[in-house]
């Protein structure tokens, strides 16, 4: 009986817990749905009183097209990385040769990098290249310093492939990428997916490679709303609409594709130590 | 060239089978450790505007950096950051506590928790800005409401609370990611000692401070080296929420490079100051790599 | 179909801290089937891998047919996907998402065979190990011994120049052992293949072997046929490694008197002269004198055999022969003998043929015989 009473005080407590936690997203999801007067009158934990989209097409009208480029180089980043890391988690994981410890360092450290000890040579190297303000530039950037990450974390996850494996397609006269082609990729499907939407979030969320390499033209759906949130002063609802809808994407992920995420940021942290 | 590539195997790949990892291998050179090299370069350069001039100039911009005021803040709001830690591993653990004692929905509750952690800072700092207005945020509206009116603040609004503010609500946006890998941590200890202890008459307290907690360690260093990442970076949040201020009071050493390279067009300054930011990382990890160095030779 | 010469390889790990494989040389004559057998850890898998292409030796040299694939002299290595060799291990290794008909067409699709020669062969190979109603089906959904065929025919398939076998049925309960073991031979047999196999145990290399290798810590103990390795066990490990049950070992002093040299062990005092043995080098004060169970028989055979007598103290009846334990003075003795009298009695008598009684010096090494055994 008592057991019963502690249970229940803790479940209480969780729920407690858990509502006062999701408080700021309530917040949002309310202003968003009131008009600008009802903002400044009422309580912001309320619901609003005649729920109404306003706020969000106006502020869908100063995303749009920012949300596009966020798609592209969302999809550009994450294949370009992806795939690219994967090759390299691959032949880490499966294959000895000489210089294979050397290149996990390198991968490793990588992985640590602050940015901002790289954002002037890229910002130069984007210049140079004439893709400064297009989503090709931001793209790259993705791509090259995404594949520290994935590399390790796909060389994890492959790392579970038995070596006789791989041992029996060499001696089968298989070569180590007809083997990856048809084995291996075929067999770790959830690997693959795992990656995918963990770079997918993680690229779409970004804001800083967006703000040094994009422009009037390029510039994905965070400096876009970050822009927005700079010139509205006391629009709050636009505000959290614009969140709100720049939350969606991975909003919509962490609901039905939620484990794959979760997977992700077990597999970073596993990978990070 | 298709069918080629379908039988794979005369093809110059089977011959050469790694040369496809020259791609990614030389775009992580260049773009990596090339970066960092020519960032240093520029560092000691005297570029100043938009076109870059390369001629040498010693360690100016370093020393100067030592005397400026708003380096000294943005340094020390760097390393304050780190507060986040403490905060977030305590919280978290509190947490991951909470939902280990097997109550139903623990599952929904976890990943409701972790969702902030999947957001991006832009829109987070977008609604913390809200949360923390000092008329009409939930915050302070709630401490009203709750009769602790005097408890009220300028939140990120001024100079002294604003680093607290942003700590408070990096620590909201982490614990829940800091929950999901020290409940992991938690539940990865085997039945067999919890139920030892158990039967030796422990009581659950006893059981996760003697048995749990120092198992922990490994989860523990996991989610320190990810948030103190994370802190080291941190430029979108704070952009986000205060751009820096007010004045110079939510600088860090990330915010104030951005402002210096890319508004004021100081850039080798600029680069001096990430140099800064890339010294105190290497300090930090460097025992970390050191020891996947040491794991990866066996 | 093709030879295979090792010569010479030695392989270490550690940076030469720890030594594999030392110096170890042999030839397997073509469409032989070869065994390379000892306790774990004596080298033979290494070897294998060496010879497949997966090892880079330390030093030495592999031949395979006319081409030296591996030679650290001339700084040749052939890779294993080129050298036209077939492995099979122990874990099978057969491709897990692909069904039974894509694992074995697989090592095909790389050479130049269009899409119905590749059927018709793996058509052929199915039927000739019995598995061609399993065709469409998964690993996952096959038995030990129906995954054991498949990762047989795969190698099959392609006709290689040399088979080689890692434990392959160490996986496999025994009555199933016994069968593969079979169907192996039957069909290296008639496709007139290499095969060099990899076991510990000894029963299976003198079941299969045209040619056994003994290894131990990496060097060769002794090179032979199955028979060659019984009857004249090159040293005290061969002659106790081979057969079963093993070896009856008796220390044995040696006396020396005008009337000649005799060896006196508990069981009985026998001349060398009568054994055999050449005596000229033997300096040693007690020798070990090996009995093969076997050859210890419960009924003299000839008019010459030794007999002695002894202590039982176990019958484990096999069906068709029994295991004898018994003692004399207190050392453990094994024979075989046919099932038949009773041994309810706690004494019987043992006879053994002096010639077939070995005889090692304390060291190991085999006394050798007078010129013409």
């Amino acid at each position: 009986m008592k057991n019963l009473a502690i249970k229940l005080m803790l479940y209480v407590l969780l729920l407690v817990v858990t509502i006062v936690y999701l408080l700021p997203l309530w917040g949002a999801l309310t202003t968003s749905l009131k008009s600008e007067q009802e903002v400044d009158v009422t309580s912001p934990l309320s619901w609003p009183k005649h729920p109404s989209f306003l706020a969000y097409s106006q502020a869908l009208h100063y995303l749009r097209r920012s949300l596009f480029n966020s798609f592209f180089i969302t999809l550009g980043g994450t294949l370009g990385s992806v795939g690219l890391g994967a090759i390299c988690g691959y032949a880490l994981a499966l294959f000895d040769f000489r210089s294979g410890n050397l290149l996990f360092i390198l991968l490793a450290a990588g992985i640590f990098l602050p940015y901002q000890a790289i954002l002037i040579p890229l910002f130069q190297t984007i210049r140079y290249l004439k893709l400064y303000d297009t989503i090709v530039g931001i793209v790259l950037a993705h791509t090259a310093y995404g594949i520290p990450m994935c590399s390790l974390m796909f060389k994890t996850f492959y790392s579970e492939v038995p070596r006789v494996l791989v041992k029996q397609a060499l001696t089968d006269g298989i070569g180590p990428w007809k083997f990856y082609w048809r084995v291996v990729l075929p067999s770790t499907k959830l690997a693959t997916v795992t990656v995918l939407i963990f770079q997918f979030t993680s690229i779409w969320n970004e804001l800083l490679f967006g703000l040094v390499l994009g422009g009037p033209r390029s510039m994905p759906a965070t400096v876009a709303l970050n822009n927005l949130v700079g010139t509205l002063a006391a629009q709050w609802n636009m505000q959290m609409a614009g969140s709100i809808i720049l939350a969606l994407p991975v909003l919509f992920i962490y609901v039905l594709l939620g484990r794959y995420l979760v997977r992700g940021y077990m597999a970073g942290a596993v990978t990070a130590v | 060239m298709l069918s080629s590539l379908r039988r794979g195997c005369g093809s110059f790949l089977s011959r050469h089978p790694f040369v496809i990892l020259a791609l990614p291998i030389s775009l992580v050179l260049y773009f990596v450790y090339g970066g960092l090299l020519w960032n240093t370069w520029v560092s000691f350069t005297n570029w100043r505007g938009l076109t870059p001039t390369y001629a040498f100039w010693g360690w100016f911009n370093y020393s100067r950096l030592f005397g400026n005021p708003v380096f000294v803040t943005a340094l020390k709001n760097t390393l304050l950051l780190f507060l986040t830690i403490p905060f977030c591993i305590t919280l978290g653990f509190f947490l991951a506590v909470l939902l280990d004692q097997n109550l139903r929905g623990t599952g929904i509750f976890r990943n409701l928790l972790l969702l902030p952690y999947a957001l991006s800072f832009v829109v987070t700092g977008t609604i913390w800005a809200w949360m923390y207005n000092p008329s009409k945020g939930i915050i302070n509206t709630v401490l009203r409401q709750l009769g602790l009116s005097q408890w009220q603040g300028m939140w990120h609004t001024s100079q002294q609370t604003v680093m607290y503010s942003i700590i408070l609500a990096l620590v909201w946006q982490f614990s829940g990611y800091s929950a999901l890998v020290l409940l992991a941590g938690i539940r990865s200890i085997p039945e067999v000692q919890i139920r030892a202890a158990l039967l030796e008459g422990a009581s659950r307290w006893r059981i996760y401070r003697r048995v749990i907690i120092p198992q922990l360690r490994g989860a523990i260093a996991t989610v320190v080296v990810v948030i103190m990442m994370y802190a080291l970076r941190a430029f979108d949040f704070i952009w986000v929420l205060t751009g820096g201020g007010p004045g110079y009071a939510s600088h860090t050493l990330s915010i104030m490079m951005y402002k210096e390279a890319f508004q004021a067009t100081r850039f080798a300054y600029a680069g001096a100051i990430a140099n800064v930011l890339l010294a105190i990382t290497l300090v930090l990890i460097l025992p970390y790599l050191y020891s996947i160095h040491r794991r990866a030779r066996q | 179909m093709a030879k295979v010469i090792v010569n010479r390889v030695t392989v270490s790990y550690n940076k030469g801290k720890t030594i594999a494989v030392n110096d170890v040389s042999f030839q397997v004559e073509d469409g032989s089937f070869c065994v390379l057998l000892g306790p774990s850890g004596c080298g033979k898998t290494t070897i294998l891998y060496t010879i497949a292409g997966l090892i880079r030796p330390d030093q030495g040299e592999i031949q395979i047919g006319e081409q030296i694939v591996t030679s650290t002299q001339r700084g040749i290595f052939v890779r294993p996907q080129d050298r036209n060799i077939a492995m099979v291990f122990q874990e099978y290794a057969l491709y897990p998402n692909l069904t039974v008909r894509d694992n074995l067409a697989f090592p095909l699709e790389c050479r130049r065979l269009n899409r119905k020669e590749i059927e018709a062969k793996v058509q052929e190979v199915a039927e000739m190990l019995g598995i061609q109603d399993l065709l469409d089906r998964r690993p996952a959904q096959l038995s030990g011994g129906q995954r054991q065929r498949v990762a047989l025919g795969r190698a099959l398939v392609r006709n290689p120049s040399v088979f080689l076998l890692d434990e392959p049925l160490g996986n496999l309960d025994a009555q199933l052992r016994i069968q593969v073991r079979y169907e192996l031979r039957r069909i290296q047999r008639q496709l007139g293949a290499t095969m060099i196999y990899v076991t510990h145990d000894q029963v299976e290399a003198m079941t299969l072997a045209d040619q056994i290798v003994l290894l131990r810590n990496g060097k060769v103990e002794q090179l032979g046929s199955p028979q060659q390795l019984y009857e004249e066990p090159r040293d005290l490990f061969v002659a106790t490694f081979i057969g079963s049950p093993p070896m009856n070992l008796l220390e044995a002093k040696v006396l020396r008197n005008e009337a000649g040299v005799f060896f006196e062990c508990p069981a009985f005092r026998v001349s060398a002269a009568e054994l055999g043995i050449s005596l000229d080098l033997l300096t040693e004060e007690t020798v070990i004198l090996g009995m093969r169970p076997s050859d210890l028989t419960c009924r003299p055979s000839s008019p010459s055999d030794l007999g002695f007598e002894a202590q039982v103290d176990l019958v484990e009846p096999m069906g068709d022969s029994s295991v004898v334990h018994a003692f004399v003075e207190s050392k453990k003795i094994t024979a075989k003998c046919e099932s038949g009298p009773s041994f309810h009695e706690t004494r019987i008598k043992l006879y053994i043929t002096p010639k077939k009684i070995h005889v090692f010096l304390p060291t190991g090494a085999k006394v050798r015989l007078k010129a013409g055994h």
